[in-house]
């Protein structure tokens, strides 16, 4: 049996870990499906950007694409605010099917007016190409956890405070808007980083298996994140080799077997499996408050 | 039945002129008030008086249409920390991954910088805080296997885990049951014995005469605002809640650790 | 032409009677779920029959649609009410089953991933229904429209029901009505309009017909029954100013349809009376006003009362006592003058009989001129 290449190894890891923990507090804000529409609103921005400087480097388009997510992402929240019925997916809504019209527009307008474009380039940034994953791409997606789960590391008190009770978190003085325009920044951040590699299917299917996975038996905020890390870690690491067995068993030769399917596949599968499996009764030692008695 | 007598009037809370108005209706209207340091005050009035509402505002979650506000002598912006607050009802989500230990340890966060990871002293007061309410036992169970007044009890420990010199309770003891609520009454009183100030807002009447020693009635306007013996009377009771209520002199005050009750 | 904006409008209305129920279950990304969903169906009838553009191809999307609906719907009640988690754990894993079969067993043939989920609304008319050799139109419109004959007749017939279920499914089971039963009778019936119509129209367009104007007709009524007929209305509008602007600049169709629906949901909620943005300030600059005007009343009164109106009543008084802004002291002023409660003599603010006997009403808490509620009614009025 040969061994998964390298690149695509540590794509997956990294994209599970990121994944896992982004979905550990959008599942805890209660938008499983904001990772979904903010990866559709990436498509415009990715046009635009292509538009105004002619070039198909992937940090300018990456780029673009940060832009209009977290642009979409914070006007999600705002009109939440204002329009509290908007709550739940009104505004994703909205705002998943504006964004995509304005991106088929765009696009129709560019077939037009632009010679010579190449769409390939731009389609695969959105729906993913794991089997032409390069080392820098694992890079990216590692050095994306690693910077979200310092983050969420250093201020896990107040994001925990934060997403529990709001009210409570504002009289206590913690920084309530600051830190959840940062984790909304953030989640733009990490489906931008993903959406080339993995695709919008695989990502938005991590970010809402992976904490549902977890879930049932963990009874704390800092062992649910760090579960639902774990987890999509470990998942990212098995996929590729049973990408490699399965090839080997079933594939014809010249036909792969595309990773991303498999990825989302086993997560969910995880996901159902520890739903209605049995639970682990852990005694929580998290607090450390109740053990003496 | 023994008061203490006031502290010295250093004010805790100070209002002047306060005016909150939901839309273009007052819930406030012109509120001048000065609850002295170290007192157990209630606040009562009938419902849709006002109460949540000065509450609220006092603590910075409502913004007035008129007036200054001042906590512990400082501006609002100063005091934020310094007061814990038992909201009457919580809008939290109850499947949020907490157990009542961590629930209790958060009131200690606000006191914590970011860099600093939970110590024994937070523990500590964590652990005092539960064993306050009662809820030890219960330390390792996920918020969302308690009971409804488990569920109050846990949100009274993370008020009293945060150590503040202000407790701001807005009626604590719905669907309390009534030894429990004795034994936090008793509670509350050794904390005014500490030190401490505690604003309450209170339906029953009869334990605020008997356990409280300061009162605001509230309705709309402050009607009477003092010392609980001359202010809870019943010209006072009658201005607030409308002709057909007073207190029922024939009712003994409770001894303060008789337990039953009527 | 025509028939392609038929075929639109058609979808519209097919989009404007299943979104209401979507949007208040709060479920509208069902559409995008289902439309991403139908893949596993695509790529089991192909592994079974593998003929691109067999009407095999299209059952088994209509039925993995239903069936992803279904399982989201049960796993709704299972993770308590979480739509969202239930819909994104759905939805990938149907799409991905879907796109390992095709992986696999179709790699060198013409069924493009791609194709299948963008829709095309351009062609949709090419595909036409015959009848004995006579030409009646195209088939997609035919299909609409036996949806939407089918949608009217059981709305009819569950019309009650329909709304117990909308507002309270758990009393209207403890009143012994079918509301299981609704609760399938909804799927099919969103899961039927989803499959039918994004042939034509890509996932997309689907969810902001479904989402727009039932956002529009939520801010616009708040009755269930005007509720639907607004979001039909305003489906329609957004296909015929679609169509409008992509004829005129020569744009993708189904994407300026999409985006006319964006619009017009975000105009309405910039302009609807009510609880639009705009209404909003001026309500609250309206109830300012009206509350600064009280305040004055009340105050010079007593003021009045004391006597030491010549120092307290003058605009730089009143500013600096109430803490407000000199502008607010004119309009409360110019509110009280204009109702004759109050005059400004000597740049000092004095109160008129009339204003005594409201200042006095107001002291002792009768206010008369009840303003509005503020805050926000979660559901349409005539639903509680
Ligand atoms: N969000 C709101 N929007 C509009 N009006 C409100 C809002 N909250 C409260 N009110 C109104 O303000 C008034 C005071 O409400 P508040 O909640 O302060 O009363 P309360 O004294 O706490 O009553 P209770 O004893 O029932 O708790 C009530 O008339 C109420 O209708
Ligand atoms: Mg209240």
């Amino acid at each position: 049996m040969t061994t998964p290449d390298g690149a695509v190894l540590f794509a997956c890891i990294g994209a599970g870990l990121l994944y896992g923990l982004l979905g550990s507090i959008t599942h805890l804000r209660r938008q499983s499906l904001r990772g979904d529409v903010l990866a559709h609103s990436a498509w415009p921005g990715v046009l635009v950007a292509f538009a105004i400087t002619g070039e198909k480097s992937p940090v300018v388009l990456a780029l673009g694409a940060f832009v209009f997510s977290a642009g979409f992402g914070l006007v999600i929240t705002w009109l939440e605010r204002l329009f509290p019925r908007l709550k739940g997916d009104g505004a994703h809504a909205l705002l998943l099917s504006g964004s995509f019209a304005l991106g088929s527009v765009v696009w129709s307008l560019m077939q037009r007016h632009m010679e010579g474009l190449g769409q390939a380039g731009l389609k695969s940034f959105l729906l993913g190409q794991a089997a032409a994953v390069q080392w820098p791409d694992a890079w990216t997606l590692l050095g994306a956890s690693m910077l979200a789960g310092l983050f969420v590391y250093s201020f896990r008190r107040d994001i925990s405070g934060i997403l529990f009770d709001r009210d409570h978190a504002f009289l206590l003085g913690q920084p309530t808007l600051a830190v959840e325009w940062i984790l909304d920044l953030f989640l733009a951040l990490g489906v931008v980083c993903g959406l080339q590699v993995v695709g919008m299917v695989v990502l938005s299917a991590l970010l809402v298996a992976l904490p549902l996975a977890v879930r049932p038996h963990t009874k704390s905020f800092g062992t649910f994140v760090l579960a639902s890390t774990m987890l999509g870690g470990a998942i990212g690491f098995v996929t590729p080799w049973l990408v490699i067995f399965l090839e080997s068993s079933f594939g014809h030769p010249g036909k792969g077997i595309p990773t991303g399917p498999i990825f989302v596949v086993m997560a969910t599968l995880v996901a159902i499996a520890s739903l209605f499996g049995p639970r682990f009764n852990n005694k929580s030692v998290a607090t450390g408050i109740g053990v003496r008695r | 039945m023994a008061k203490e007598p006031l502290p010295p009037a250093e004010a805790v809370v100070r209002l002047e002129d306060v005016t909150v108005a939901y839309g273009d209706r007052p819930a406030l209207w012109d509120v001048d008030l000065e609850i002295p340091k170290g007192s157990l005050t209630a606040v009562v009035g009938p419902n849709g008086a006002g109460k949540t509402t000065l509450m609220k505002t006092m603590l910075g979650l409502l913004k007035p249409a008129t007036g200054r506000i001042e906590i512990l002598g400082e501006s609002l912006a100063h005091s934020k920390g310094k007061v814990a607050f038992v909201p009457q009802r919580s809008s939290v989500d109850w499947d949020y991954p907490a157990t009542v230990g961590d629930l209790a340890l958060m009131g200690t966060h606000g006191s914590l910088p970011w860099w600093k990871p939970v110590g024994k002293e937070e523990k500590r007061r964590a652990r005092e805080a539960l064993e306050m309410v009662d809820l030890v036992g219960l330390a390792d169970r996920p918020i969302n296997q308690l009971s409804g007044g488990q569920q109050q009890r846990a949100f009274l420990a993370r008020a009293l885990s945060q150590d503040a010199p202000l407790l701001v309770l807005d009626e604590p003891f719905q669907g309390i049951d009534a030894s429990t609520e004795r034994a936090i009454l008793d509670l509350f009183r050794n904390l005014r014995r500490m030190g401490r100030s505690l604003i309450v807002v209170h339906h029953d009447l009869h334990t605020v005469r008997d356990l409280f020693d300061f009162s605001v009635l509230l309705n709309v306007r402050v009607v009477a605002a003092g010392p609980t013996e001359s202010t809870l009377n019943e010209e006072n009771l009658r201005a607030t809640y409308g002709p057909r209520l007073g207190l029922d002199p024939r009712r003994a005050p409770h001894g303060p650790y008789d337990g039953a009750r009527p | 032409m025509l028939e392609i904006f038929l075929i639109g409008a058609l979808s519209a209305i097919g989009c404007g009677l299943t979104g209401p129920v979507l949007l208040l279950r709060r479920r509208v990304l069902l559409g995008d779920a289902v439309s991403h969903s139908v893949l596993a169906g695509i790529g089991i009838a192909f592994w079974i029959h593998p003929v691109v553009n067999s009407p095999w191809l299209r059952l088994g999307a209509a039925l993995s649609g239903c069936c992803a609906a279904w399982v989201a719907t049960k796993l709704t009640g299972i993770l308590r009410g979480r739509a969202d988690a239930a819909l994104g754990l759905v939805f990938p894993l149907f799409f991905s089953i879907g796109a390992l079969i095709l992986a696999i067993k179709a790699s060198n043939t013409h069924l493009d991933v791609d194709q299948v989920l963008s829709g095309n609304l351009e062609s949709s008319w090419l595909e036409r229904f015959r009848l004995g050799g006579t030409d009646l139109g195209p088939q997609a419109a035919w299909n609409m429209l036996l949806i939407v004959v089918a949608l009217l007749a059981a709305g009819w017939i569950w019309w009650r029901d329909l709304q117990l279920y909308l507002f309270d499914p758990q009393q209207g089971q403890i009143l012994g009505r079918p509301m299981a039963f609704l609760e399938i009778l909804v799927v099919v019936a969103t899961t039927s309009v989803i499959v039918f119509s994004f042939d034509a129209m890509g996932p997309i367009l689907l969810v902001a017909l479904l989402a727009g104007p039932g956002i529009c007709a939520w801010f616009l009524t708040s009755q269930i029954g005007p509720f639907f007929l607004a979001t039909v209305a305003a489906g329609l509008l957004s296909v015929l100013a679609g169509t409008g602007l992509a004829c005129a600049l020569d744009l993708n169709i189904a994407g300026s349809i999409g985006l006319a629906a964006f619009l017009i949901a975000l105009g309405t909620l910039l302009m609807a009376p009510d609880h639009g943005m705009v209404f909003r300030l001026l309500q609250a600059n309206r109830a300012r006003i009206r509350f600064v005007a009280r305040l004055l009343a009340v105050h010079i009164c007593q003021h009045e009362i004391k006597g030491d109106q010549a120092s307290e009543n003058t605009r730089v008084g009143l500013r600096d006592h109430l803490k407000l802004s000199e502008k607010e002291v004119a309009a409360g002023a110019l509110w009280l003058q204009a109702r004759s409660l109050a005059v400004w003599e000597n740049q000092i603010l004095v109160s008129t009989h009339a204003g005594k006997i409201f200042a006095k009403s107001l002291a002792e808490g009768q206010d008369s001129t009840d303003g509005q509620m503020g805050g926000e009614i979660q559901r349409p009025a005539s639903l509680m």
